[in-house]
């Protein structure tokens, strides 16, 4: 016969059920809409990435020297460029600095970072700062800055806007621009646990002018080197490490490749995963897609049976049996994968433009379409769907002639019905009837379930993730804030004994009354935490034992002393990632004071006498008393202080900015408003997928409503013309989809919570290695889960109402079967 | 009881209308025992479904117990059908998934618990089924569901007792039993309209209406006389 016959036949199948197949595509459409659209998401950051490094010249090799090192220039150029296979030296110098600046409505004091750069030459010539408005650094420059453009977004600062230094000292904005370690603003960079784009301020400035600012003349501590091409990287690394060891010894230096550069590492992985969880997502839908359709051509076929019967004894092969039914399927399939296609390509457009707006890189590939993800979504959309047809349809051929034309097998026998005989369920018959229907067909049944834990586990799975995060925060702003909300960290330029007039001084600064209620030096460093190969950054804290304004809140153990070894207190994931337990011995990798500007890293061990409650993995307490190991015992690096009476933020930075001593001021508070930022950025965004979860859920919930109520028509038809109310047998149909909305909702939970817990330890944990995830389902989550699983599957019956209503009775009372 | 004035019924198919009713006028009285008879497309069901408002005229009147039920909201019509008539169809058209007993209970429940317990049971007695009470439609013969379908018509306690062709899908020992069935009822006092085109089957009514393309041919006694059941040949 005519593939074109067919093809019509098919086609008439299928507008037969339009709504049903409209709902299908659909659901194929989103999950191979996302999959073709943004499958090459990660290709594209990648290779945005890639463009950006290389119109930025990365550098080869960056010699970082230990925070509170510095060496001469000259010097330091004269051992790198000595070095075979060294291109190009160039040196930087960073100072962590406040700053004030404004942008007229008002004043900023924020942390801020001079990247002091030689742009004698025209530099920076590694490491370059691309151009996002007036103009870069010229030879020749003295008291001038270009401000990182992320930055300058934010506050609507500009060129021709002052910046203030410490001492007075002012920086006229000619520009704005970005180099690539500050592309994300990330902890490893700059020393600080957390940091979003708004508190810290990067000003590129000529590299005298950071020197003199800040009495450090002919002194660097960062250098980022260029390699000859060709050259053995790792060689080379080596002999800068051995050089510099040689010529500057007691000065530690850190040398890295530009692979390891820390926002590249964190934007690849990044990429990296958003992929997965991206992958994922669109299978889940291709998943719900397949279901969807195994129950549709389930029902087709179901109603075909006989006139397979019929066929078969005609003498039609098998084959021609099966055509029918499977070409609606390939149809439903190629429709929705169609739809797709076309989803993903505005998706990529969507993706390219967003990405585009949100994060604007020098190298932008444009909008790329990644061939492989459309192809592999075309075969997914298609294949899954047909193979879902394909399960009914080859048992309806394979049944015997006589069975097909008895017809309607399934739904003559009464499946599971069979174990309620004898069993005398309370209510009329007419309320009885939900749970005989579920019972009926299993299979379906089953299906059904399927398809409704399905959505419901999407759904519970966003849920899960956002409430995670959310009560994450939470358990961290409850650690930090749980005592003295409104401290406040003042961090110093440099190490000062503990008694030392400046100290002293600040303390009992005054400003309208006293400015601090309560003051108390601390030391803070960065390290390593570490045991065996596990090791990860940490922000280790030396406080008083017996501190009057803040000691974090033990969730085990004790403070530290009692032991030869020093005690550490760690965070709960700190001990999971490194394997250790109070009373265990971790390595603690830190800087010792070997003299002024003078420090080496070295490693000593720690005794873990305590879990404190905080879940950022990276903070750590030890006793003040305990310094000695660090080479700083009576030093202070920083105070915690308490404002005075009627004192408020604005009034300590206010009087604070402009000391010399004083690089950064920080409420503690701050931090987790950081945070809030952040959510307010993420819950929008996490609102709209879940939007898009209840939307699929709603339609495999109708799919299923719509063919129940098909299936059911003869029945509806008989208990209409005995005159019972159309309200009863739409309430029949409602009790029937509380049922199947409860198991599945049952079912989807507990997927939901599985999953959660797995794509969290799989997934979250890499991407937030930083954070000790408290996987949680907040209770707003549970109720909109059932909300959906069981109130709008319940009442999906009520969309069908009017169709139900509009059914002709007499036509279809009169069908032979 | 029953009372049809100039009821026509046409249906539009775009250019071409067919008529399926083409001015019935009609009376039946409570407790007849009435067989339609007609060749097929002669608009016998279509009467039923005027009668019984499940479909409503394109002209005309029907009055049934008093009740205009062409001029009803469709509220009034399922309320109507619910207090008054019985279907007995074709093909039966049980509910799957209740047993023969469930079945019937339907009808009972229906009436809003009027029936006290045991009435379903007792009826499916009555169609001589008290032994597959407990048994789903498909572990049934074709002539017991319609017993079912009958015992769940008689549950409803209507006065009107419909069935459109009901002994179409049986044989003939079975459809006299059927019949026999039907022809009690009316001798009971219900009014019962009985659809069929054979020929045979009418002689055993009180009296025969012969429909022909949508017009009444003959009305009255049985052509050849009334006949026992027990006389019918097939
Ligand atoms: N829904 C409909 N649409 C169009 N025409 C219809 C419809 N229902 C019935 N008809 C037409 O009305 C006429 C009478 O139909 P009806 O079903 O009453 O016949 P019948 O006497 O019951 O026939 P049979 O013995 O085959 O059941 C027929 O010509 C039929 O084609
Ligand atoms: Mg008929």
């Amino acid at each position: 016969m005519k593939l074109l016959f067919w093809l019509r036949w098919a086609w008439r199948d299928l507008r037969e059920r339009w709504l049903q197949v409209v709902a299908i595509a659909l659901i194929i459409a989103l999950g191979t809409g996302i999959f073709a659209g943004l499958g090459g998401q990660e290709s594209w950051r990648l290779r945005s990435l890639e463009l950006t490094y290389e119109e930025m010249n990365l550098h080869d090799l960056r010699v970082r020297l230990t925070t509170g090192s510095y060496v001469d220039r000259d010097e330091a150029l004269a051992v790198l460029n000595g070095i075979d296979g060294v291109a190009r030296v160039d040196p930087r110098l960073l100072v962590d600095t406040l700053i004030e600046t404004s942008n007229g409505d008002e004043t900023i004091v924020v942390a801020g970072r001079l990247v002091g750069v030689d742009c004698e030459a025209g530099g920076p010539l590694v490491d370059t700062i691309h151009n996002y408005g007036g103009r870069m650094l010229d030879p020749g420059d003295e008291g001038v800055a270009v401000l990182e453009t992320k930055f300058a977004d934010y506050y609507d600062v500009g060129p021709g806007d002052r910046v203030t230094l410490i001492g007075g000292n002012e920086l006229e904005i000619v520009g704005l621009g970005l180099s690539p370690e500050y592309i994300q603003i990330v902890p490893e960079e700059i020393g600080i646990a957390v940091q979003g784009e708004a508190n810290l301020a990067v000003l590129y400035v000529p590299l005298a002018t950071t020197q003199a600012v800040y009495d450090r003349p002919g002194m660097v501590n960062d250098l980022r080197l260029e390699l000859e091409d060709g050259a053995d990287r790792d060689a080379v690394r080596a002999e800068v490490e051995r050089r510099m060891g040689e010529a500057l010894p007691g000065v530690g230096a850190q040398v890295t490749t530009g692979e390891e550069d820390p926002v590249r590492v964190f934007l690849e992985s990044d990429a990296v995963e958003d992929q997965e969880m991206l992958d994922l997502i669109a299978i889940f839908f291709l998943i719900g897609a397949a279901l969807a359709a195994f129950n549709l051509a389930g029902r087709i076929v179901e109603s075909q049976r006989r006139q397979i019967g019929i066929g078969m004894a005609l003498g039609a092969p098998r084959s021609w049996l099966a055509f029918r039914p499977l070409l609606v399927g390939l149809q439903i399939a190629l429709i929705g994968t169609v739809l797709g296609l076309l989803l993903g390509l505005g998706f990529t457009r969507l993706f390219t433009m967003t990405m585009e707006a949100f994060m604007p890189m020098p190298g932008d590939p444009g909008i790329m379409l990644h061939p492989q993800s459309f192809l592999i979504a075309a075969m997914l959309g298609i294949v899954l769907p047909l193979l879902a047809t394909m399960i009914p349809v080859w048992q309806a051929v394979r049944t015997e002639p006589l069975e097909a034309l008895h017809g309607h097998l399934a739904a003559k026998s009464s499946g599971l019905n069979r174990l309620l005989k004898g069993v005398r369920l309370p209510g009329r018959t007419l309320a009885q009837m939900p749970l005989k229907n579920v019972l009926r067909s299993p299979k379906r049944t089953l299906l059904t379930i399927g398809g409704l834990a399905v959505a419901v586990a999407l759904l519970f799975l966003f849920m899960g993730l956002l409430d995670t995060l959310l009560f994450t925060l939470e358990g961290l702003e409850n650690a930090l804030l749980y005592r003295s909300p409104d401290r406040m960290v003042v961090t110093l330029n440099s190490f000062y004994p503990v008694d030392h007039e400046q100290v002293r001084e600040l303390a009992t600064l005054e400003g309208r009354g006293h400015l601090f209620a309560d003051t108390e030096p601390f030391i803070r460093l960065r390290g390593q935490l570490r045991n065996g190969e596990e090791a990860f950054d940490a922000l280790v804290e030396f406080i008083p034992a017996d501190s009057t304004i803040w000691v974090p809140r033990l969730e085990e153990g004790r403070w530290g002393g009692g032991t030869e070894v020093p005690g550490i207190v760690i965070a709960q994931k700190a001990a999971e990632d490194l394997g250790v337990a109070v009373g265990d011995t971790v390595a603690l990798e830190h800087p010792y004071r070997e003299g002024p500007f003078a420090f080496r890293t070295m490693t000593t061990d720690l005794r873990v006498t305590g879990i404190h409650d905080n879940p950022v993995r990276g903070f750590a307490y030890i006793p003040l008393a305990d310094a000695a190991f660090t080479g700083l015992d009576g030093l202070t690096n920083a105070l915690v202080v308490t404002p005075g009476g009627d004192v408020d933020r604005g009034t300590i930075r206010g009087e604070l900015f402009g000391r010399q001593d004083v690089i950064a001021i920080d409420a503690v508070a701050e931090l987790t408003e950081g945070f809030d930022d952040m959510e307010g950025m993420m819950i929008p965004i996490m609102r709209i997928m879940q939007g898009g979860v209840v939307f699929i859920a709603f339609l495999i919930a109708f799919n299923s409503t719509s063919i129940n109520i098909d299936d059911r028509r003869r029945e509806v038809a008989t208990m209409f013309a005995f005159g019972t109310p159309p309200g009863a047998v739409t309430r029949v149909q409602v009790g029937e989809n509380v049922l199947l909305g409860l198991f599945g909702t049952l079912i989807g939970g507990a997927l939901g919570w599985f999953m959660l817990n797995e794509m969290l330890a799989a997934r979250m944990e890499v991407m937030m290695e930083e954070l000790g995830l408290l996987v949680t389902i907040g209770p707003l989550s549970l109720v909109a889960a059932v909300l959906l699983g069981i109130g709008a599957v319940a009442l999906t019956p009520l969309l069908s109402a009017r169709k139900l209503r509009r059914i002709d009775i007499p036509s279809t009372l009169r069908v032979m079967e | 009881m029953i009372h049809l004035e100039n009821v026509i019924k046409t249906y539009d198919m775009g250019p071409v209308s067919v008529v399926a009713l083409a001015g019935i006028n009609l009376h039946v009285k409570a407790g007849e025992f009435v067989v339609v008879l007609g060749p097929s497309g002669s608009g016998k069901s279509t009467l039923l479904n005027m009668i019984s408002a499940l479909d409503s005229p394109t002209e005309g009147r029907v009055v049934v117990n008093e009740r205009d039920v062409t001029r009803t909201g469709r509220r009034a019509k399922f309320d109507f059908r619910r207090k008054n008539i019985g279907f007995i169809f074709q093909t039966f058209n049980l509910f799957p998934t209740l047993t023969a007993l469930e079945n019937v209970q339907y009808a009972v429940d229906l009436q809003n618990g009027k029936g006290s317990n045991g009435k379903a049971a007792q009826v499916l007695e009555s169609v001589g089924l008290g032994p597959r009470m407990h048994h789903f439609p498909h572990e049934l013969s074709g002539g017991e569901q319609q017993r079912v379908a009958i015992a769940r018509a008689l549950a409803t306690g209507n006065p009107i007792l419909l069935a459109d062709e009901p002994t179409g899908e049986l044989d003939f020992r079975t459809g006299v039993q059927i019949l026999h069935l039907l022809e009690e009822q009316a001798h009971a006092g219900k009014t019962v309209l009985v659809v069929t085109h054979n020929r045979e089957i009418s002689r055993v009514a009180d009296r025969v209406i012969e429909l022909s393309s949508g017009e009444i041919e003959a009305d009255g006694p049985p052509r050849g006389g009334r006949a026992d059941i027990s006389e019918l040949h097939w």
